[in-house]
């Protein structure tokens, strides 16, 4: 057999295999979306209509098992865990968002500075990200939460200040290799004012790096909102989180497993599919 | 030891603590009566000698010393117990009886001098004898370490003699007619002042002896053949510590261990499927708390509309999944006293007419986060919202909690305890002016003169009528509003494990790892 | 190498000093005053500056740290203020059961990642290679607390093969001690293999396409010793970053799974320390736990330039 029919077969195999793999891509991609959009979809109905109320209790009907009323059962408190799931959804996405909006801003600000100004500002920083990946997350969540309280901004904020780190080092390295460029140099050269260069050249390079992190800061905020929930340490009860719901049900696993698994299976698929269409959106901008 | 005497006498008023009437009105407690009956599988089948029983706790045990007030709590008798014996305990009809002691009793009309006999024969773990100097020495040492968790009682004692080696006399500072049932507990449970064990702790005269000890993982105990009583049947007695309440019990489920603790009213309700039984007594009260010195609780029509719009029942339902029972006074039904004065029951026309008069308010209830308060607290949201007052829940934690509790930084707060199981000595900690317990800052004269009366009265018929006069007073006042007589106890393997007592009619539940046997030996 | 060294540690150092000032300024933090909290409202002047002089608090962040390092050079990390145990004592036990639970969990996800990964990344599109992406997908998106449950609920509930929870030293029992480990380690380490796996297959896919091991497989080595020898050395520098950062942050973060297991380590040490303000507890652990983290950054810092030397010129040009 010669090396040029042997690599001949290796070239179909794979051209075959990755035709393979962009039609379960798509499929996938669709999937994924199509979850988002029932989510979406669902979680309107219930901030728009009284259909979904996540906070009625039925005190006689508590930890009732999936019905057609109750498409997933009840809680131990009567109320109705389909309505609680979607609430807990937006809950969680709300997390999600402040935590994005505050590490992906708070984290460009950050990297965009270190990398373009370097030398001294860039070694404070890169010191202060330091410290900050220091010191265990969880705790200092934990620190804060008992402090501030637990609501949706503090849960929010706390994790997205965290999330700083990880979004200034994405923008850092950019911002370096930007500075250098020729284009950039040159609007130097000429005076081009610092805050125009940053908008007009440095951000729009930054951005498609940002947007493919930025759908694995979301899940990654999903998962830690959920964990402190299921620690104790989430929102306040009764409010309606994915993660709260799970520790709520936990006790009633082996009589009353609805309570707990549907908000387990709908937060592990939420975080399937924006993982999904983060890694299309990676692809599309790499 | 230093520190949080105040958290930790905290930690013997909370629920976890718990002494307790085993109240039940009867029709709610059937079920769980059925299959709580311990007393037909003891009987069942004669003890096994020998034989290694597994108990997973529900708290890290810090100490073992009774002065440390880290086994005080009723969770954790079943480690006291096992190490030191106490004088006084409550027999299966939930009388109080001698049990270290030879007998308890008043020594004037007044009852404020009383008589301990202690038995002969009874030695600490080392040998040396228990007398009425060692009992004298820790009663002190119990007046005097911060942490302990006795140190307010043992205040009311004015003077303590060595009569005879095994007779002390206690004089009291005012009359107190139920002063034995102090006993039960950290105060009655002596430990020696002068020998301790290769931990530190100090030695008792109970069936076992620490073997080996870590805080955060378990403790194991060996069956000392020199037990002034009958000894106990398992050689050995390991404790798990097991804080998670759901993994705690899927331990049991898994046979990893052989009984656990648990407060949890879907466990009780779930065991029997599980081919489980359970041990246990309504040993843990729930109640509301007013901050009657701030808006909008210092306005007495407030709390009064608060108390009329909660119905108890629906608690009991979503907080206790049915088990236990409703709280329909300070006294429970178990008390042994008749309720002739209960709290005025759940009407939502009559809260909304009070609602319609003062106006609708807001305020914040705080809860120490555990999963039952924060169910009973979604509920109580609900029925408040339904006559116009609006609820927000703030749930935190055991310290944030108690932080404030003890400041009065709080406008209405979720509180479990054990304390109303011997409502006879700690209705004047909770309502009495100053009372340790009476974290309302609740202050009535004539409550005050009634509890006094109370103290020095030793007639049963009597007493009942000043508790209930008490009640009705508190009622018209409304410091606080009653929800609910939890279960706590045992649930256990009834193959591997037999000997469990029955709690239902005691007060408290005290687990005596002495008389369980493995049934494998 | 020396001096790159020397300066990495020296910054190392700074970042610790500078969290270790924050940690002993959680008291000031917080609310609350311990010596309150713990002597009560009617407490004297007296008593409170004896009890803070005891545990170490009331004082500066600065004048606090330097107490504490004095007490670190004799050993002694303080008292905790609610168990009044020496904190040097409790941290002697719970930090080898979390080291323990870290380690393994790291090994068994290893042995899972490298030859499933390399495997895969050998013969892209075989079954082992799906079946192995799918798999990590799955167990990527699922966090700890539920795939616990899971664990717990099919294993310790259903079949009753496993205890669900608890913790048995090696010393007392060496057999019932791997079995509470089983469950726990399981946890941890599937959802770390899952990470390791697709690191390990998309570099691996890389650096298999790359001309050098074309070369080396045209002149037959074979796929085994090609895999090891050749590919796995670069593959392994995002390998090397994700370890080292894993598991500085998996000391502090075994919480979920401590919980879960009622395992006494270091995660439930400080979450309980936290709700019961337990300052000495807190700052101790904080530091120890970021002088892990600061480590375990500067040793791959370190092993980088010793696996691939071009880093360091890449880095000085």
């Amino acid at each position: 057999m010669s090396l040029a029919a042997e690599a001949g077969r290796d070239v179909h195999a794979a051209v075959r295999a990755t035709r393979r793999r962009r039609r379960l891509d798509t499929a996938a991609t669709t999937v994924a979306a199509g979850w988002l959009i029932v989510l979406a979809v669902l979680t309107l109905v219930s901030i728009a209509t009284p259909l979904l109320d996540p906070y009625f209790q039925d005190f006689t009907s508590a930890k009732l098992e999936p019905s057609l009323a109750h498409p997933f059962g009840t809680d131990g408190n009567g109320r109705d865990v389909f309505a609680r799931t979607v609430a807990g959804a937006q809950n969680s996405l709300v997390v999600a968002v402040i935590t994005l909006v505050v590490g992906a801003v708070g984290g460009t600000l950050i990297g965009v500075a270190a990398g373009y100004f370097r030398g001294a500002l860039d070694n404070v920083i890169g010191f202060l990200i330091d410290a900050v990946l220091a010191i265990p997350a969880l705790l200092l969540i934990i620190t804060i939460v008992s402090f501030r309280g637990p609501s949706i901004t503090s849960i929010g904020t706390t994790i997205g200040l965290l999330m700083i780190p990880a979004f200034a080092r994405v923008t850092r390295s950019i911002a370096l290799t930007v500075r250098e460029r020729d284009y950039v140099k040159a609007a130097v050269l000429i005076d081009t004012p610092t805050p125009r260069i940053l908008v007009k050249a440095v951000l729009p390079a930054v951005a498609p790096a940002l947007v493919s992190y930025a759908f694995t800061a979301m899940t990654a905020a999903i998962v830690a909102e959920g964990s402190l929930s299921f620690l104790g340490y989430g929102l306040a009860a009764p409010a309606p989180s994915w993660g709260g719901i799970i520790a709520e049900g936990r006790a009633d696993l082996a009589t009353a497993p609805w309570i707990t698994l549907a908000p387990a299976l709908a937060l592990a698929a939420t975080v399937m599919a924006i993982t999904t269409i983060g890694e299309r959106a990676k692809e599309r901008y790499s | 030891m230093p520190s949080t005497l105040k958290l930790v006498g905290l930690g013997a008023l909370t629920a976890s603590l718990a002494f307790t009437a085993a109240a039940c009105a009867p029709s709610d407690s059937a079920d769980v009566a059925s299959s709580s009956s311990a007393s037909t599988e003891t009987s069942a089948s004669e003890p096994v000698d020998g034989g290694t029983i597994v108990y997973g706790l529900d708290r890290d045990i810090a100490s073992l010393d009774p002065a440390s007030g880290a086994i005080s709590s009723q969770t954790v008798q079943s480690v006291a117990n096992s190490i030191f014996d106490a004088l006084m305990q409550y027999d299966e009809a939930g009388e109080l009886v001698p049990f270290l002691a030879e007998s308890f009793e008043a020594a004037d009309e007044t009852s404020s001098e009383w008589v301990l006999t202690l038995r002969e024969g009874v030695t600490f773990s080392d040998g040396s004898v228990l007398d009425a100097a060692a009992v004298i020495a820790h009663v002190q040492r119990l007046g005097t370490e911060e942490t302990s968790a006795s140190r307010a009682t043992v205040a009311t004692i004015a003077n303590m003699e060595e009569v005879s080696a095994t007779e002390v006399r206690f004089t009291l500072v005012a009359p107190n007619a139920s002063f034995p049932q102090y006993f039960t507990r950290d105060l009655g449970q002596i430990a020696s002042t002068t020998a301790t064990d290769e931990f530190g702790f100090p030695l008792g005269t109970g069936p076992y002896v620490t073997t080996e000890y870590s805080a955060g993982t378990g403790i194991t105990m060996t069956k000392r053949e020199d037990y002034w009583g009958e000894a106990a049947h398992a050689d050995t007695v390991e404790f798990q510590i097991l804080p998670d309440a759901d993994s705690r019990y899927q331990s049991l489920v898994s046979g990893a261990v052989d009984a656990i603790w648990s407060e949890v009213p879907s466990q009780f309700t779930g065991a029997e499927a599980d081919g489980l039984a359970t041990a246990t007594g309504n040993s843990a009260t729930s109640f509301g708390l007013f901050n009657s010195y701030a808006a909008p609780f210092d306005s007495v029509e407030a709390r009064q509309a608060v108390v009329l719009a909660i119905d108890p029942q629906a608690l009991l339902a979503v907080a206790n999944d049915g088990t236990g029972a409703v709280a329909t006074s300070v006294l429970q039904t178990t008390s042994g006293y008749d309720i002739t004065d209960p709290q005025p029951a759940y009407d939502p026309e009559a809260a909304q007419a009070i609602v319609d008069e003062i106006g609708g308010f807001e305020f914040s209830y705080l809860t120490d986060g555990r999963a039952e308060a924060a169910a009973r607290a979604a509920a109580m949201q609900q029925m408040l919202a339904e006559v116009g007052i609006t609820m927000t829940i703030q749930s935190s934690d055991m310290a944030t909690w108690g932080a404030a509790l003890y400041s009065g930084e709080y406008q209405m707060l979720d509180f479990t305890t054990s304390l109303f199981g011997n409502i006879d000595t700690n209705l004047s900690m909770l309502v009495g002016t100053g009372g340790l317990a009476n974290f309302m800052g609740y202050s009535n004269e004539d409550v005050d003169a009634m509890l006094a009366e109370l103290a020095g009265e030793t007639d049963h018929d009597a007493r009942g009528v000043l508790l209930n006069s008490v009640a009705a007073q508190v009622w018209d006042e409304a410091p606080l509003v009653m929800y609910t007589e939890n279960l706590a106890g045992v649930i256990y393997n009834p193959e591997t494990l037999q000997g469990v007592e029955d709690f239902e009619n005691r007060p408290q539940v005290s687990v005596q790892t002495r008389l369980m046997w493995h049934a494998e030996g | 190498m020396i001096h790159f060294a020397a300066r990495r540690g020296v910054r190392a150092l700074g970042v610790l000093l500078l969290v270790a000032v924050l940690a002993m300024s959680t008291p000031m933090m917080l609310p609350g005053s311990p010596a309150l909290a713990a002597l009560g409202l009617e407490a004297t002047d007296e008593e409170i500056a004896a009890f803070n002089d005891k545990y170490n608090l009331g004082a500066d962040p600065f004048t606090r740290l330097w107490n504490w390092l004095d007490g670190l050079v004799h050993g002694d990390l303080g008292t905790s203020i609610i168990t009044d145990a020496a904190v040097t004592g409790q941290l002697a036990e719970r930090l080898p059961v979390t080291l323990e639970l870290v380690l393994v969990s790291l090994a068994v996800a290893l042995v899972i990642a490298l030859p499933v990964a390399l495997r895969a990344a050998w013969r892209p599109g075989s079954v082992l290679d799906r079946v192995s992406q799918v798999l990590a997908f799955v167990l990527l998106s699922m966090p700890g607390f539920v795939l616990g449950m899971l664990l717990i609920y099919l294993f310790a509930v259903v079949l009753r093969v496993l205890p669900a929870t608890g913790w048995v030293p090696f010393s007392e029992d060496p057999l019932g001690h791997l079995t509470h480990l089983i469950l726990p380690v399981t946890t941890m380490a599937l959802a770390e293999a899952a990470v390791y796996l697709r690191a390990l297959r998309a570099d691996a896919d890389e650096v298999l396409d790359s001309t050098y091991i074309h070369a080396a497989q045209a002149r037959g080595m074979k796929p085994a010793r090609l895999l090891l020898a050749r590919a796995l050395r670069p593959a392994s520098l995002p390998l090397v970053t994700l370890v080292g950062l894993n598991l500085g942050m998996a000391l502090g973060g075994t919480l979920v799974v401590e919980t879960m297991y009622a395992i006494p380590g270091m995660g439930r040490y400080v979450s309980t320390a936290i709700g019961q303000r337990d300052y000495p507890v807190i700052e101790s652990t904080t530091i120890i736990l970021a002088a892990a983290m600061v480590t375990a950054t500067l040793l791959v810092d370190l092993s980088y330039r010793l696996i691939d030397p071009r880093i360091a010129h890449v880095a000085r040009s």
